[in-house]
């Protein structure tokens, strides 16, 4: 049994173990002949697999010429005289091809070359890199180019100003004179000068004299207001009142009003032509009442008995002589005094 | 042991590097699609298990997945399970296919390499 072959490689420059697993093993192989010397090769040897035989090659088995074949030959061909009759002579030549050097100067940065194809002498002249020649299509228009610059730089004739300034993109401000525009001192003005931004700005919500709706009537022309809508007082169109109008939209105010309200609480024919401290003091009022037209008096105020008062404080009668009982009516004590027999006696009693 | 090719495992012997990150990179001549990787180090009696190799998806180093399909393996232990590592044992790397079939593909000596900056 074989084990798993193992390797340690280097993938990336990282260390990596390879494991694979080798197939099974083959037969075993017939191998080579023994023997054979130095220099020898395997050859096949009969018709039969793995029939081998060492031996020494020979030109022939590499189909050369057998050894010194060739070196007669070149020896041979060295030794004969010249010219030799297969090939062509310097007259021949020059009676065949008179022509014998041709030469091409080329212009700096052109390039020039030949070949030459069984005589056939090709002499090439190639542009520098990068160019070509001018086309017919292309001198017409350089022409008409140089024409044009020459009436740019005044030169010639014939330069529109309208059509150079189309050409060049330009407004028409580059045939306005110069006094057409504002001076550098003008334009520093412009400048530093309150933007129309910030006015827009400032000015936002106001109304100067020139504001066409101070004068013109259709700003006070709206249609008249309903009586309804005037009354509502919640319609946001613009909308003229007249007297009327205003009466009623005041008049329907004043009606659910809390003044309206108040007013409506005062009885008809009240006066109130004196100040609340006039009218509050009794001393303005004049004329009599009658006891009987007031409520709520006790009866004592009426009768003016004693016995009528209530919390009433006992009567106390201090006096020389002894009270009678008319007198003592209501009481629960009294004293009196006597000084009979020449003494003074205090007498305290209930009633 | 032998491989379902009926070879057995290769012998490849691997150092712990103690309190260090064990790397190693290994292809096999199958395609893992579907297959359980299993590494692990035993005392050399084979009665206590040292450690077990973790299987990586991905590249910590170039950030690339592992081909399953080219057979990439990348086994990796953290710097704590090799510092609990102290002798040296023998490992084996087990594939267990779809099928439930187990190839032993690699064994060999797992040697420590105590280190000596702690």
């Amino acid at each position: 049994m074989t084990r798993a072959a193992v390797e340690v490689i280097q993938r990336n420059g990282v260390r990596v173990v390879r494991v694979t697993a080798p197939g099974p093993r083959g037969p075993r192989g017939a191998g080579v002949p023994a023997g054979g010397t130095l220099g020898q090769v395997l050859r096949r040897a009969a018709g039969a697999d793995y029939s081998t035989v060492w031996g020494t090659l020979t030109p022939g088995d590499v189909g050369a010429d057998a050894t010194g074949t060739a070196a007669a030959g070149m020896a041979a061909h060295l030794a004969a005289s010249d010219p030799h009759p297969q090939y062509t002579t310097p007259a021949e030549a020059a009676a065949a091809a008179p022509v014998q050097a041709v030469s091409l100067a080329a212009p700096s940065g052109w390039s020039t070359s030949t070949s030459n194809s069984g005589g056939n002498v090709t002499l090439t002249l190639a542009l520098p890199t990068g160019t070509s020649l001018v086309s017919s299509g292309d001198r017409v228009a350089w022409d008409q180019a140089a024409t044009t610059a020459l009436r740019w730089d005044g030169s010639a004739t014939g330069l529109d100003a309208a059509v150079g300034r189309g050409s060049l993109g330009l407004g028409t401000a580059a045939q306005s004179a110069a006094s057409d525009f504002a001076t550098a001192a003008q334009g520093a003005l412009a400048a530093t000068a309150v933007q129309p931004a910030a006015l827009s700005t400032g000015l936002a919500g106001k109304v100067d004299t020139s504001d066409s709706r101070l004068s013109d009537a259709r700003e006070w022309s709206a249609a008249t207001i309903s009586q309804a809508d005037a009354e509502a007082g919640t319609g946001i169109d613009r909308r003229a009142f007249t007297a009327q109008r205003v009466f009623q939209a005041i008049a329907s105010w004043w009606s659910s009003s809390a003044a309206a309200a108040k007013l409506a609480g005062i009885a008809s024919g009240a006066t109130a032509n004196a100040t609340d401290a006039q009218l509050r003091d009794r001393a303005t009022h004049t004329g009599t009442q009658p006891v009987s037209t007031i409520t709520g008096l006790a009866t004592v105020a009426t009768s003016g008995n004693y016995g009528d008062l209530t919390s009433r404080p006992d009567p106390v009668f201090i006096q020389a002589t002894q009270p009678t009982t008319a007198q003592l009516a209501g009481a629960t004590r009294y004293s009196w005094w006597d000084t009979s027999g020449g003494k003074l006696t205090l007498w305290i009693e209930a009633g | 042991m032998a491989t379902a090719l009926g070879m057995s495992p290769g012998r490849y012997d691997i150092t712990i590097p103690q309190r260090a990150t064990l790397l190693e990179r290994m292809t096999l001549p199958v395609d893992l699609t579907g297959c359980t990787v299993q590494a692990q180090v035993w005392n050399t009696a084979r009665t206590t298990k040292l450690l077990d190799l973790s299987r990586l998806t991905t590249d910590p180093e170039t950030g690339d997945a592992l081909n399953e399909v080219d057979g990439e393996i990348l086994l990796t232990a953290s710097p704590t399970l090799t510092a609990a590592v102290t002798q040296q044992g023998v490992w084996d790397l087990r594939v267990v296919y779809p099928d439930a079939s187990v190839d032993y593909w690699l064994e060999g000596v797992a040697y420590l390499d105590a280190g000596a900056t702690r």
